[in-house]
């Protein structure tokens, strides 16, 4: 009672309108966020409110949804074979090795190509098979997905790595280890459920890219890239139907993801 | 003896690969800047640095200028950074005020999941969501009149669509820096007769400012480097932005939409230099980036950046 009688009219008044200000900025994120998804919801269900729906509703025609899906996990999974014994490699590299010229350099140009957009992947890609001759469409996606993926994953796993203590090192070095048993031995066991954590937050990122796969007319289905000329195209229904599978495969890796490592969300 | 030699055999061998791996980011970068260089080339010969500032895009004239595509970038950037700055700070600090503990983590894992939801979901959702909204507004208020335009594409929508895009962004990194102001410098403001909004914006908010600050420019880097989301909402139209309703386009759009439509001598080459001037501007932002940004864990394991 006494502590209520504390603060002036005007600083109850003052306090109660920042409050006010946050919480309603917060709903407004919520809303907004909240719709991004339901937005999704009601495109793909909204052809069930209409009684007159036939064989001709893109609801029915999930399969090619789910083919795509499939061919989508099917490139990702090989992008991510290829890219992450280099992006391991690139981060021990900027880790555990002592600090030089080439380790700045080689930690700048990850900084640089984890940001790089995926616009500039595709006309590089674009442009590189003119220099060596004309690449299959099959090849070109994947190298894409392997230059968005690799510097992005080589990133996470540094930060990961610099989160191992140092004197853990130390110890495998005083008891004579060597680097690579250092690694094999000590590193690796410690980070092995990040690391994988890791590597699954990555494939989701890569999972909806779009820009970097966009100039190659090839045929291929790759899900966000069908989901991008379904939308121009004005196949709303269609286009939301293969966002929910996204959305989904996309929650239950990030749940997977999250169950190994809980740091994440703590 | 044997063993050790045969140790550092293996240990030759892994340490050639660990480097190998690391000469394969300099060999990307190198690839990526001499292919940019060799297709610009042409374009860069013929038409010089003017056309960093002419304002027409005429390719059947051989005109072409990208003032209006980087104005459009900063602009439509502008917007979406700062509507996302303003309400995600506000979020996190929300969510860290939470009390209780599963409803923390469970506003936390969405918000997390909800960063990696793809662009073109943003896009989708820009179309058939806020595109009705603002047309309704449009329609009801005068700023038509001012706008000269009937439709919602343009500027300001694509703006709106990266605010929502950059929000997960913005909280995720921000609510970590929040998480990490000790808690006895609040109690101190708190003991001395700050309230609970008072101690947030004179000494939460200063404490954790270079965290903000960081997920402020993680989200421009995001906003000046996305495609698919912008070319879906802003119209698409190579003209210089007059109103918040212009049709227009941004660097990274125009390379998407103009692509296929080249049929000029020097209409890819131009493209090229489009994205040369991306890679500079990248190099540029992230190089500057990665000295003011401390490191984040929660950015780097969401791969965030």
């Amino acid at each position: 009672m006494v502590k209520k009688k504390m603060y002036p009219v005007w600083r109850k008044i003052k306090n109660k309108v920042i409050s006010l200000f946050f919480v309603a900025l917060a709903v407004l994120s919520l809303v907004a966020l909240v719709s991004i998804v339901g937005n999704v919801f009601h495109l793909t269900v909204s052809p069930l409110h209409i009684s007159s729906c036939s064989q001709n509703c893109g609801w029915i025609s999930i399969w090619p949804g789910i083919r795509a899906l499939w061919w989508t996990l099917r490139l990702l999974f090989i992008a991510s074979v290829i890219a992450l014994p280099f992006a391991f490699g690139t981060a021990l590299f900027i880790t555990e090795y002592r600090v030089t010229y080439l380790v700045f350099i080689v930690r700048l140009f990850v900084d640089i190509l984890a940001g790089i957009p995926g616009i500039l992947i595709a006309i590089v890609m674009y442009g590189f098979q003119f220099i060596v001759g004309q690449s299959s469409s099959n090849e070109l996606f994947i190298s894409s997905l392997i230059i968005f993926l690799l510097p992005k994953l080589a990133k996470g796993f540094a930060e990961i790595f610099y989160g191992v203590p140092l004197h853990y090192r130390e110890v495998a070095f005083a008891i004579g280890s060597t680097r690579m048993q250092m690694v094999f031995k000590v590193l690796l066991p410690m980070t092995f459920r990040t690391l994988s954590a890791s590597v699954l937050l990555g494939v989701a990122r890569t999972l909806g890219v779009v820009a970097p796969l966009l100039l190659f007319d090839s045929g291929i289905h790759y899900l966000p890239v069908d989901i991008y000329h379904l939308t121009v195209n004005g196949e709303f229904i269609k286009a939301a139907m293969y966002s929910l599978f996204l959305l989904f495969t996309i929650l239950l890796i990030y749940l997977f993801a999250a169950w190994l490592d809980q740091e994440i969300i703590k | 003896m044997v063993k050790q030699q045969r140790n550092n055999v293996g240990e030759m061998v892994f340490t050639t690969l660990v480097f190998g791996s690391a000469a394969s980011v300099i060999l990307l970068m190198g690839l990526i800047i001499v292919v940019l260089l060799v297709h610009a080339l042409p374009a860069i010969l013929r038409f010089g640095l003017a056309v960093l500032w002419t304002n027409q895009w005429l390719p059947i004239d051989q005109v072409f200028g990208m003032w209006p595509f980087i104005v459009g970038t900063v602009i439509s950037s502008g917007i979406g950074v700062l509507f996302a700055a303003v309400v995600g700070t506000a979020t996190a600090i929300v969510i860290v005020r939470i009390r209780l503990k599963w409803l923390r983590q469970l506003s936390a894992a969405l918000v997390q999941w909800l960063s990696l939801i793809p662009s073109v979901v943003f896009g989708l959702w820009g179309i058939k969501f806020v595109a009705p909204i603002l047309l309704q507004m449009l329609r009801s208020a005068p700023i038509s009149a001012v706008s000269g335009s009937a439709e919602a594409d343009g500027i300001l929508l694509a703006g709106l669509t990266l605010a929502a895009m950059l929000l997960p962004t913005i909280v995720t990194v921000t609510r970590e820096t929040l998480i990490s102001v000790p808690p006895s410098i609040v109690d101190g403001a708190l003991a001395l007769g700050a309230t609970l909004n008072e101690a947030t914006l004179s000494i939460v908010i200063p404490y954790a400012r270079r965290g903000i600050f960081s997920a402020i420019l993680l989200a421009l880097g995001r906003a000046l480097g996305e495609t698919i989301a912008v070319v879906m909402v802003i119209g698409s139209q190579p003209q210089l932005a007059y109103t918040l309703f212009t049709k227009t386009d941004t660097l990274t759009s125009v390379i998407a939409t103009q692509w296929n439509h080249t049929q000029s001598v020097y209409g890819q080459s131009v493209l090229f230099e489009a994205g040369l001037l991306l890679f500079v501007l990248t190099f540029a932002f992230y190089t500057i980036a990665r000295m003011y940004v401390p490191r984040s864990v929660a950015a780097a394991r969401l791969q965030l950046w």
